[in-house]
């Protein structure tokens, strides 16, 4: 019970601490529409140039439906910053994190757990916003609910990739460059950017494979109702296949980093 | 001015040495240089796999235009790291620290640190102009060429501007990590593409407001198509004008944040 008590406060921890950063959370939502903005211009004239103003079978407003919902999952699921363990190893502090008597992964999980949900509150207003005034659900068939469990399912997938790449700290501290890389690859390959349809068949059929698709693509198209029947239980079916497997990795690697790690300095 | 050349050329050479010293460490930022490239080239190659031209534009004119902010990029950002950090230093005080040193502090923080494989980007730069002006059909001349090294030049200048203005507004903010400037930064994601999909009013605001259309769009349409630009001025001169004007002003607005810094903490 106290266990339950001490992750639950890890959760409340995230959450505050969010808050208290909040012109941070509105700041990065600045970026974000800045981006979705340049995004809206480069595609309108893209889509205008095309044969009947349609790639693929997408309009510019499937396109853009596609696009606002795409983002807010991956700024739902994606960690921007350089990892859970770069500050506290830096410091030393880990020693502390360390001998604590709970999971690190596990207070690591709930504390972003938490600062997710601070961010949900602070973005998902603006994100309906948008939606509403540009008119982008008009006229479809959403699957909210699915959308809520595939959403869970890709946030817990991509913590742990994200864990596992934040382990790295405990062997090198250029964590610049590779949280950088990360970030952009994990950008790029889970279809942050545009629909991985728009991409030749073979290469979006490999990236399907990859499980960064399963931290945005997925989502994304449970909710516009892009997959269905069959197809919806094994996209989701493969989802939580991703999160097993990363999560045991990640799992492994803290375990041979508790065993293993020698703290300098003191 | 020989004092600070002299100081600056030491700086160069000792960061020179560190860097061969911790080259493994620096691959990490290679690996960033590199897959940031291949994030916007996809996006170019999905969107030239569907259509021809955006806004009367080939993939030439695009590329050339991304190989100019790259060129440009890869100058200035080999300099300014440090300048993403000034928000931490201003919150725990250190930044005072550089005041007391008998040199200006925007002069320190740009010598500190110089991330000599950022430069990796100027010869990605430098590919994609080549290979873009192939592409459009550029015949070059010598004029052409030295025009190339002085948009560059003013193009890293208006980067290091903004990059400038980010960290006053960091000052200005203090306690908000670095959320100024990583928003103010990711405006320079409309200097990827020709400034008139934005508009009439949108291409004036990026020529001569926050002028990032200097950076990639001007030299481009100044090389290939002169009437495309948003203002009868002579393109050079209009870069050097509106590029230095503004670079003045984000000084300026960077000293009036820094007087009014008075440290944090004891």
């Amino acid at each position: 019970m106290s266990t339950l008590k001490a992750y639950v406060g890890s959760v409340r921890i995230g959450f505050a601490e969010t808050f208290v950063y909040r012109w941070a959370v509105v700041i990065d939502m600045f970026a974000e529409v800045v981006l979705l903005l340049a995004f809206y211009f480069l595609w309108r004239a893209v889509f205008a140039a095309a044969p009947h103003q349609e790639l693929q079978g997408l309009t510019f407003a499937d396109f853009f439906a596609y696009l606002l919902i795409a983002r807010f999952v991956a700024t739902m699921t994606t960690s921007s910053g350089w990892g859970f363990f770069y500050e506290p190893v830096r410091s030393g502090d880990i020693l502390l994190d360390l001998s604590r008597p709970l999971s690190l992964g596990g207070v690591t999980f709930c504390q972003h757990l938490g600062s997710k949900l601070a961010q949900l509150l602070l973005v998902a207003p603006a994100f309906l916003l948008a939606a509403l005034l540009l008119g982008i659900f008009a006229g479809m068939t959403l699957n909210p609910w699915l959308f809520v469990l595939s959403l869970l399912i890709a946030f817990s997938a991509a913590f742990c990739f994200e864990l596992l790449v934040s382990i790295s700290a405990f062997y090198t501290l250029a964590q610049q460059g590779i949280h950088e890389a990360k970030a952009l690859a994990v950008t790029l390959l889970s279809g942050a950017l545009f629909p991985l349809a728009l991409l030749p068949a073979p290469l979006a059929g490999v990236l399907g494979l990859l499980p960064f698709a399963h931290f945005v693509y997925t989502p994304s198209q449970v909710l516009l109702g892009n997959i269905s029947g069959g197809a919806l239980w094994n996209a989701m079916a493969v989802q939580l296949a991703w999160t097993l497997a990363l999560a045991s990795l990640s799992a492994l690697a803290l375990r041979r980093v508790r065993l293993h790690y020698d703290l300098q300095g003191g | 001015m020989r004092h600070h050349l002299a100081l600056m050329a030491a700086a160069v050479r000792l960061q020179y040495l560190s860097w061969r010293q911790y080259r493994a460490d620096y691959s990490a930022g290679l690996l960033t240089v590199i897959i940031e490239q291949v994030v916007t080239l996809t996006l170019f190659w999905v969107i030239f796999s569907n259509v021809t031209m955006v806004a009367g534009w080939p993939l030439g004119a695009m590329l050339m235009i991304y190989g100019f902010t790259r060129i440009a990029f890869g100058i200035s950002d080999a300099f300014t790291e440090n300048l993403w950090h000034v928000a931490s230093l201003a919150r725990s005080g250190e930044l005072m620290d550089y005041r007391f040193r008998p040199l200006g502090v925007l002069f320190q923080l740009l010598c500190e640190r110089i991330w000599f494989e950022r430069l990796a980007s100027c010869i990605v730069g430098v590919a994609l102009l080549g290979y873009g002006s192939l592409a459009a059909d550029l015949d070059w001349t010598l004029l052409g060429l030295l025009q190339v090294g002085f948009y560059a030049l003013i193009g890293a200048l208006v980067y290091l501007s903004i990059l400038i203005l980010g960290a006053a507004l960091s000052v200005f903010f203090i306690g908000q990590e670095s959320g100024p400037m990583a928003s103010l930064f990711s405006l320079t994601e409309f200097a990827k593409y020709p400034s008139d999909i934005y508009g009439r009013l949108g291409s004036l605001l990026l020529t001569l407001l926050f002028p990032i259309g200097l950076i990639g769009f001007v030299p481009t349409a100044a090389l290939l198509e002169p009437t495309a630009l948003p203002v009868i001025i002579p393109p050079m001169v209009l870069v050097l004008v509106v590029g230095s004007g503004f670079f003045a002003v984000c000084t300026a607005l960077w000293g009036i944040a820094l007087r009014g810094y008075q440290g944090t903490g004891s």
